[in-house]
Order: structure tokens, then sequence, then C-alpha cells
């Protein structure tokens, strides 16, 4: 109790002093906290960029030339759909389909609509949602099903008399890819399918000709399936889950089988190699990531400067103390007691100017009340080990010396 | 009744370019209810003695011996508060304590309560005569003579049975002088303190009941 009221009544009796004290603490945990902001900005920043730059991704074959019309085996579409580094994959498989059931050597007349199936409406380039009119009571989410429902262009209904909730008769047929680079269309499946929807494709659709119609992949795989015939996807693309894994993606869809393009390579169908558009993202991580690493490598800096301030603080205001210290220990007072009346004192200093200096960051730090505790606790333990530093030091005058002359 | 007492005391200290021997081979003794003086001159090692009496630090030969125990086993911090005090040429006092602040010092160091230290603080104050309106002045305010008072009252308030004065007239004027010495004496005559008192002024010692004095290092037996 004496020690506490002792150190109370000094900092009450050497206002300008203990004000000083506090306000060198108080700029010294400001400073802190900005810094602290900084850092969990620039972090904040590198988490947050995967949501504001998506990495897209997709197949090609070997050359670069072709991410569509392509020969991508069904595993590796599998292994694309259950990867935990994938996400929204959009593939699709080229289709030619004709209304109701027809001879194969009728072709010319009745095979008429260049067809997709895909797993999602992009997979019709330039197909906007806005763009579909389901039909009432039609699930909006169908192509991840394997329902036989599928979508019409508007002018095709309009053309066949046919509308919206019908169901019709349709001949698929399918692309088979030959031994030569050749490729063959050969008849796939007849079955029913409901019309779920009408479509009119309003955006740019590149150089795709396949948006007359498009049916759920899965209910083609099917297709495929029930026929004995091997699946391949005509193209396949998708978006990096968390850009932030790169590697660990490249890894997997390296293990997958897929390769980097390889301009020089010969032309195939072959839909093996991966084509990943991360130079942006790559670019702005690596920056974001610099000047984190660079505001990182200033903190021992900044925690050897704050016990820099607090020895020189307290070593600044106990050179006038010298004869109250030997004054105190000739009264009787032990050394680790007049120690810890002088820490008390600083102590109680530096926590007020801890406060004080986390309440003016709080309007322009963003940090929560976790980093301005952290900030907090690390400022108080290394000014108080500089301020130890001196106290230390000042414990060590020669009593006799301060008090008496040396005769 | 004996109280202290130097036993073949030696004292050295080095400084950067030599080893000073401030005290050499000083054997002496001291009772309760009697003033000493230790006259010398400057540098001769009276202040040093007196350091090594109070406790604050310890002979390099030799023993000092406090109502029979060494010195040098007893805690010496607990010695200072309990038993010796000192009074200084330079008064010492606490800079932001009050004059009665400063008298309960040692005695709240203790353990004392507050309003009892306060209340012995305001006696001891006005044995050493000092007015009232002192007692809630800071030393700066005060004249030395009375700073002096303070310190002597401070030294009486750890109520122990030694009182160590180095130069406590070096000082003031000789009107001032004259009173603390006297407040020296009843200290010791009425209070029954061991008053060692380091001086060079003659008139000082000569009021002593035995003197000292202090020779480069040695001590000789004046008078006593």
């Amino acid at each position: 109790m004496f020690s506490i009221r002792t150190a109370v009544r000094s900092l009450k009796r050497c206002k300008y002093k203990s004000i000083l004290s506090m306000f060198i603490c108080a700029v010294a945990t400001f400073l802190m906290n900005l810094y602290a902001a900084n850092v969990q900005d620039s972090a904040r920043m590198l988490q947050k960029l995967p949501e504001a730059m998506e990495v897209s991704a997709g197949i090609s074959n070997l050359d670069g030339s072709l991410d569509q019309g392509l020969k991508i085996k069904e595993k590796l579409v599998n292994q694309l759909l259950e990867s935990e580094y994938v996400k929204a994959p959009v593939i699709t498989v080229q289709l030619m389909t004709g209304f109701g059931e027809f001879k194969e050597e009728d072709w010319v007349e009745n095979l008429t609509m260049y067809a997709r199936g895909s797993n999602d409406i992009r997979g019709i380039p330039g197909l906007n949602p806005e763009d579909i009119k389901l039909a009432e009571g039609a699930d909006p989410d169908f192509l991840m099903s394997d329902r036989r429902e599928c979508l019409v262009d508007e002018t095709i209904l309009k053309a066949r008399g046919l509308q919206v909730g019908d169901t019709v008769t349709l001949t698929i047929y399918y692309y088979r890819f030959g031994d030569y680079h050749e490729i063959f269309v050969d008849p796939l499946d007849v079955c029913e399918y409901y019309i779920a929807g009408s479509m009119n494709v309003s955006g740019d659709t590149g150089d795709s000709s396949y948006k007359d119609m498009l049916l759920p992949l899965k209910a083609v795989q099917d297709s495929f399936a029930r026929a004995g015939f091997p699946f391949y996807a005509d193209s396949c693309r998708f978006e990096v889950k968390n850009p932030l894994e790169l590697n660990a993606f490249k890894e997997q869809m390296h293990d997958f089988g897929l390769l980097p393009v390889a301009p020089s390579a010969d032309f195939y169908f072959d839909g093996n190699a991966l084509t990943v558009r991360d130079e942006t993202f790559i670019k702005a991580a690596e920056r974001i990531e610099e000047s984190l690493t660079l505001l990182r490598g200033f903190f021992p800096c900044i925690l050897v400067i704050v016990a820099a301030v607090g020895y020189l603080t307290a070593h600044l205001f106990v050179q006038s103390r010298r004869p109250e210290y030997a004054l105190m220990r000739s009264l009787g007072v032990g050394r680790g007691r007049s120690f810890y009346i002088f820490f008390l004192e600083y102590l109680i200093l530096a926590l007020l100017g801890c406060a004080l200096g986390s309440l003016c960051a709080a309007p322009l730090a963003s940090g929560g009340w976790k980093t301005f505790s952290g900030v907090a606790v690390l400022f108080t333990c290394c000014y108080l080990l500089g301020m130890s530093a001196a106290l230390l030091a000042m414990g060590r005058l020669s009593v006799m010396a301060v008090l008496t002359k040396n005769d | 009744m004996e109280i202290l007492k130097a036993e073949q005391v030696s004292y050295s200290y080095r400084t950067k370019y030599q080893t000073i021997q401030a005290v050499r081979g000083v054997t002496c003794s001291f009772e309760t209810g009697k003033l000493y003086a230790i006259i010398g001159e400057s540098g001769s090692g009276k202040s040093t003695f007196l350091s090594l009496m109070a406790g604050l630090d310890l002979p390099t030969e030799g023993k000092i011996y406090v109502e029979g125990e060494d010195l040098a086993q007893k805690n010496r911090d607990s010695y200072r508060r309990d038993t010796a005090s000192v009074v200084y040429q330079a008064f010492h006092l606490f800079p932001l304590l009050t004059a009665r602040e400063n008298v309960m010092y040692p005695m709240e160091l203790k353990g004392v309560s507050r309003r009892q230290a306060a209340k012995k603080a305001d006696e001891l104050l006005k044995e050493v005569g000092l007015p009232e309106k002192i007692r809630r002045q800071f030393p700066q305010m005060m004249s030395g003579g009375e700073q002096q008072r303070v310190s002597i009252a401070r030294a009486l308030a750890s109520g122990g049975k030694i009182l160590l004065a180095d130069e406590p007239t070096g000082n003031l004027d000789s009107a001032n002088e004259q009173n603390i010495v006297e407040l020296l004496q009843e200290a010791a005559h009425r209070k029954g303190y061991a008053v060692i008192v380091i001086t060079h002024n003659s008139k000082v010692a000569e009021q002593a009941d035995a003197v000292y004095r202090m020779q480069d290092g040695k001590l000789t037996t004046e008078r006593g």
C-alpha cells in the first residue's frame, strides 16, 4: 500500500513529467495501432483478393489452339467436378439433334439442331439468365440434374409450332473422334425431353453455333452410358476456388494428367492441357504480399524502438531522481522495493498512455478490440522492458556517492 | 551503553586510475546518550567512515558491530530503517513531499498508519522548533535551517538509537548552526541517541561529549 501511495503521489506532484511521459506512450501506441491496422488491412486485402479478382481456368488441347470441340475424357471431367480446388465448373458436350425419330439415312432433313449438353446455362456462350423463360413450376437448376428436360431456342419453337411445357421426341447424334484427327457424327439416343423453357441468346456467342438447344449434362452422360459409348466432353472451364492456393491447385491438375500448354506441340483434339488466366491475380497478390512482408519486416524493429523509447524515457526521467532513489535507500527502502515504486509509477503512466493512444487510434485504425489489446500488451511489455533496464541501471549507482562527499 | 563499535575498519575504493584508501584500521566505539564529533580536514575519510557506520557500504577490512552484532551479517536495509538514521549536509529531503510527509516517510515505511504517522510527525516538527505553517510546505519553500530541522525530525521519526550527521551545519549560518547543535545534543542527552556528527567546525566539536580526529583515514581520540 505504501508503495502504491508513494508512486501515485509522485505522479500527481510531478504533473508535467507525468503528462510528458504519458504523451510519449500515447504517441507510441497510436503509431503502433496504425501500423497494426496497416498490416491487418493488407492481410485482409490479400484474403479478399480472390473475391475481387477471380482466376479462371480451362482445358485446352496441348498446343492451346482449341478450348472447345475437344475430346475430354469422362474420368477427367468427374475428377474436376469433385476437386476441392475447382469452383463453378462449366462442362459442355456438343451434340446434333432432330425432332422425332428418324432413320440414319434421313439425317440431312431431320438432324437440324446444334445442341449442347451442359451443367450450367453458361454452357452456351452469351446466354444470360434473363434470356431464359422457364415453364411455370420448372426447376431453374434442372441442368444440374439428370432429368430429361431442355431449353430450346425461341425461333425454333415458333417455327415448329411448339411451346414451353411440351414434351418432344429427340433423336440425338454425338461426335466421335477418329484415330487420325477425323471426327464422325454418329447416332446416340432417341428419347423424350420435356421443354422446360425457351431461350433467346442476347450476349456474344463468339464463334459457337451450338446454341439451338441445351440439355442437362448428366442426362446426356446417361445416354452415352446406355448406348455403351465412351463419353467425351468438348469443353471445360471453371474458376479456381481459392486462388491463394494456386500451387496446390496446379499440383492437383498435374496429378489429374493435365499438362501446361506447349504452343510448339502437334495439333490434337485431346483436351489434356490446362490454361490458367492467373497473371493479373499473381501480380496483384505479389504486390500486396511484398508490402505485407515489408510491413511485417518492420515488426521486430518496432518492438526494439518501443523498448528503446521505454529505456530512454525512464533513463532521462530517473536522472533527476537519483538523489531521491539514494535517499530512499538510505532510509532503509530495499533495492527491490525502490525498483518496484519507480516501476509502478512508469507502469501506471504506460497504461494510461497506452489507453489514450488506443482511443485516439480507434477512429483511424480499423483493427478490432483484439488488435488494440494485442498492441497494448506488446507495447506495455516492450516499453516496460526498456524501462526496467533503465531502472536497473539506476539501481547500480552508489548511494554513498550521491548522498555524501567522498572524502 | 555501547551500541556501535568499529574494529580495525578499513575501506578502499577504486577510481579509473588509482585505488584510494579512505579509511585505515579504525577502531572505536560509541555509546548511547552521548554526542560524538569526528573532525578532520576535507578528504580525510570522515564521510566515508560515517557511510560505513550507516550501512551504506561494507568495510573492505575489519568489522562494525551494532549492539554486538556484525553489521555485515545483518539486513542493512532494516538496520537503516530501524536503528540508524542519517542527517546530511545537503538536507536531502524528498522534494515532492511536504515537511510533514517527509517526517512521516520512515514511519509509513515501517507500516505505521497514516494517521498515527501524521500525529507523530507533527509532534517531532514541533520538537525541532518548526512552526505549524511549515508542515504543509515543500522543501524548496523552506530556508536551509528549516530544511535541516525537518531532516533531524525525520531522523528521529525512525525511532532508532543511532543518529549519524554528516556536516549538518555545513550549509547554515551561525544562528541556525547553534540551533541544530542544540537539537543534536537534546537527541543524545534527552532521547538517549548515540549521535555521531562529522564536522570540520570547531565550534560544533567543542559542544560534543567526545571528539575524534580523522587524518589520512586514521582515527585518533582528541578528547573524551
